[in-house]
């Protein structure tokens, strides 16, 4: 697995780290300001594209995101990439957002120092939301909510229900105490409402229609009486202009004899040809008339005919007006005709029914057979019996009024009633939708705090395994995680503790062990979900932990380490350091990986092997105040140099069968002081640049004195204190810290890597292009 | 986290034990949870009220 960061953090330019996954846990150690925190970080950035251990931070209003690009360095430049088994994935900053190509079917985890205790510590709703994932079952909380929704608006629907029930019973209520016949049905409410609506809807529309009818005829009758009346005598009034007219005109005719209406035209032709011409002599006899009086006496002849013309006009108008006149009369009476016949239809259905006493209609309608009938005459009978027709016409409009007001009555106590019946079956529904929908929900209820503490039991079981893992036999039982019984989404944590029932862990428990409990249900939450593709990140989080649980932890974090894809324990412990370097912890399925100190121009750097021990021991000489430092740094770098020596010269070394092989500092002396011609052959040559010699140093003399204080280390250096009493503890760590040093400078380059390869055929010298150390000899002298 | 068997099966047995829904709606309801559906409850319950309204009025007649 290969994290690649550029312009990240504290990386300037680029930085790379190898996990070997092969190994389920690695430790990453560094110093404060090393950069751990950052390889976290960056997980996270480009697996999730969140700001890491930035998430729950205050910045001030900042961007998170931006302050991830490194200070010397653009947001373009940003680049972190994950490789695991040939698959990579990106993640680079565009704008205000994280952009990822590639996919990894693996999830990050971190658990940092801050966030260690926050699960045991925090109120039980905000425990909840942390856990939540991992003991929800989202479609069970999302339909107990569902249904829970549907309850409460129910029960509002069920109050509105009701509501409308009583507002319909009121208008019953009012509806009997204003129609109702009181003496009739005194306080009985029901039987009115039965006897309203026992009779038939249709029978009421259609007496309703029947009454209507009749009485749009009566008021036909009466509109258009005026009407048809005033015709006759418009038409008498016609037919004496008319007769009038005639007479005039007969009388005329009469003084003209002759066919003067023919010689009418003759006398205009006469009349205008007198105009026209001058002459005094007749056209006709010739003879010499005075054309003037003879103009004269045609003027005179027209103008008589021509009042008879206009008289015949006249008459012909007046004519036409009579005619017209009876035209309109007749229509009249067709239609007032047609009026009676409906009335007598519709008053002969409104009889025949026999639910109103109706007075008879008049003779003069009655008699009337035929259009004509409607004479003046007869109009004058009907203007005399119009009187009689007056009760009819008030029955009928009462009773119209009354049905109407029944059929209006009925409707609304039908609509009430029909309120009643549909909100109280409704009602119904929503009573057994609530009731119902309650059990139901008691059902998921139950079944989703069942399911969550079932979880939580496994959990508990499971973390509680683990903490004991570490702390053995410290009294605390039955340590549990579990959903408050009746508040929603509450997570409690107890147990018995020292003999006390339901204890809180926060109250009783120290820093450091509640550090532990944390970490302890951090791996059980996560192992629930997935673990083979998850990475867990322990940043800094075992910080807390003393020496004497620090194995314990060790050795169940390597145990769990297997569930995980890989496990990342981030430390500046220096114990645990030690301790992995020496051997007393484990280093079966452990890498080991060493972050050097950070700089602005350097960034990120990884140490590796013994120049990083080097480093720190010229540190611990220098400073002179831990004979155990000094001691154990010692002891580690020689572990390495001697393991080299040993191996490149294929030193005899005890081997023990079936079992990992491990040796000591004796173990590597006994090895070499074995093997009688080499050591007293080792020597180094120091070269320049140029590759000139520029000395030669002998290894065996170095390799003496080392050998000879190699008890000092044990002693001051080791755990075995038993002769440390026997020392001057300082100097004598001093000494071999020195002489340490002195083997260093002899056989290291200034890098103070080993000279490990052989290319030249003939000595051992260091790596790179330039050659400053050569060690002889090549073999081992036989 | 769709819903584990072993819900499934104590919510189904339970609808059916308690008489809570017929058959076909607490089938519907089991196979909205293994597809992480919404469930419409309205339309459920009232559904299961008319069933037992008609039984019961066919009961009574």
């Amino acid at each position: 697995m290969k994290l690649e960061l550029e312009a990240f953090r504290g990386v300037n330019e680029s930085f790379s780290i190898n996990f070997n996954t092969k190994q389920n846990l690695t430790v990453l150690y560094g110093e404060n300001g090393s950069g751990k925190t950052t390889i976290s970080d960056a997980f996270e950035f480009v697996i999730d594209g969140s700001s890491g251990s930035l998430e729950e931070k205050s910045l001030d209003g900042k961007s998170r995101l931006g302050q991830l690009v490194n200070a010397r360095c653009g947001a373009a430049d940003l680049r972190v990439s994950l490789t695991i088994q040939n698959k990579t994935r990106t993640a680079k900053i565009s704008g205000s957002k994280v952009v990822h190509s590639g996919v990894l079917e693996k999830q990050i985890k971190v658990l940092s120092r801050r966030n260690i205790t926050k699960l045991i510590e925090e109120t039980p709703a905000n425990r909840f939301k942390r856990i939540q994932d991992f003991v929800s079952i989202t479609a069970l909380d999302r339909e107990e909510t569902s249904l829970n929704s549907l309850i409460l608006t129910e029960k509002k629907n069920l109050e509105s229900q009701a509501k409308l029930i009583a507002q319909a019973r009121e208008v019953l209520v009012d509806l009997f105490s204003q129609y109702a016949d009181k003496e009739k049905y005194g306080d009985r409410r029901q039987e009115w409402q039965q006897d309203i609506l026992a009779e038939s809807g249709e029978s009421i529309a259609r007496n309703f229609n029947i009454l209507d009818d009749l009485d749009q005829q009566i008021k036909r009758l009466r509109d258009d009486f005026k009407r048809l009346a005033e015709s006759h005598t418009a038409l008498a009034k016609a037919a004496e202009t008319y007769e009038r007219e005639t007479k005039a005109l007969t009388k005329l005719i009469t003084e003209h004899n002759d066919d003067l209406a023919k010689a009418f035209e003759t006398l205009q032709h006469a009349q205008t040809y007198f105009k026209v011409s001058g002459s005094d002599v007749c056209p006709v006899c010739d003879s010499e008339v005075g054309h003037v009086t003879l103009a004269q006496k045609v003027d005179r002849k027209l103008a008589s005919l021509k009042a008879v013309k206009e008289q015949s006009q006249k008459t012909k108008d007046a004519k036409d007006a009579r005619q017209k006149a009876q035209t309109s009369r007749r229509t009249l009476q067709e239609s007032f005709f047609a009026i009676i016949t409906k009335l007598k239809g519709a008053y002969g259905a409104a009889a025949e029914t026999k639910k109103w006493e109706l007075p008879d209609l008049v003779p003069a309608l009655l008699y009337a057979d035929k259009p004509e009938d409607l004479s003046e005459e007869w109009f004058a009978e009907l203007r005399a019996q119009a009187a009689q027709l007056k009760p009819l016409s008030e029955i009928v409009e009462r009773e119209h009024a009354a049905l109407q007001n029944r059929r209006k009555l009925q409707s609304e106590v039908q609509a009430a009633l029909k309120r009643i019946r549909n909100s109280t079956h409704d009602g119904k529904r929503i009573e057994f939708v609530i009731k119902r929908g309650e059990a139901i929900k008691k059902v998921l209820h139950d079944e989703r705090v069942r399911h969550a503490n079932e979880t939580l039991q496994r959990i508990s079981g499971n973390f509680a395994e683990l903490y004991q893992a570490i702390h053995p036999g410290e009294e605390i039982e039955q340590i549990r995680l579990y959903l408050h019984p009746t508040k929603k989404s509450s997570a409690q944590f107890d147990g018995t503790l020292f003999g006390k029932e339901e204890a809180s862990p926060v109250a009783l428990l120290s820093e450091s062990h509640l550090d532990t409990l944390g970490l302890c249900l951090f791996l059980a939450l996560e192992k629930r979900e997935d673990p083979s593709n998850t990475i867990l990140f322990l940043d800094d989080a075992i910080a807390s932990v003393d020496e004497a649980h620090m194995e314990r932890l060790y050795e169940l974090l390597l145990d769990e380490a297997a569930h995980f894809h890989h496990v990342v324990i981030s430390s500046h412990y220096r114990n645990l350091r030690f301790k992995f370097r020496w051997g007393l912890l484990t280093q079966r399925s452990v890498e080991f990986l060493e972050l050097g100190a950070w700089s602005l121009d350097r960034g990120l750097t990884l140490t590796k092997g013994p120049s990083s021990e080097v480093k720190f021991l010229r540190r611990y000489v220098e400073e002179a105040e831990h004979p155990s430092a000094i001691a154990n740094t010692a002891g580690l770098v020689l572990e390495n140099i001697l393991d080299f020596l040993t191996g490149i010269y294929r030193c005899r070394l005890p081997r023990t069968p079936g079992a990992e092989q491990r040796w000591t500092l004796d173990d590597y002396r006994s090895g070499l002081t074995g093997e009688k011609k080499l050591l007293p052959s080792l020597r180094c040559e120091h070269l320049d640049k140029q590759g000139t010699v520029r000395r030669t140093v002998d290894l065996e003399p170095l390799l003496e004195d080392i050998f000879a204080r190699l008890q000092v280390r044990n002693a001051i250096g080791c755990h075995f204190k038993e002769l440390a009493g026997h020392f001057n503890e300082i100097s004598e760590a001093l000494a071999l810290g020195e002489a340490t040093l002195s083997l260093v400078e002899a056989l290291c380059d200034e890098e103070d890597t080993l000279p490990d390869r052989k290319k030249d055929g003939c000595s051992w010298h260091n790596r790179g292009s330039i050659v400053t150390r050569r060690l002889y000899p090549l073999l081992k002298p036989e | 986290m769709t819903l584990p068997e072993p819900s499934t099966a104590r919510i189904r047995n339970a609808f059916t034990s308690e008489s809570l829904l017929d058959v076909d709606a607490s089938e519907e309801v089991i196979k909205a949870f293994a597809h992480n559906k919404e469930i419409n409850w309205n339309l459920i319950l009232t559904k299961q009220f008319e069933i037992e309204q008609k039984d019961s009025d066919e009961a009574g007649t």
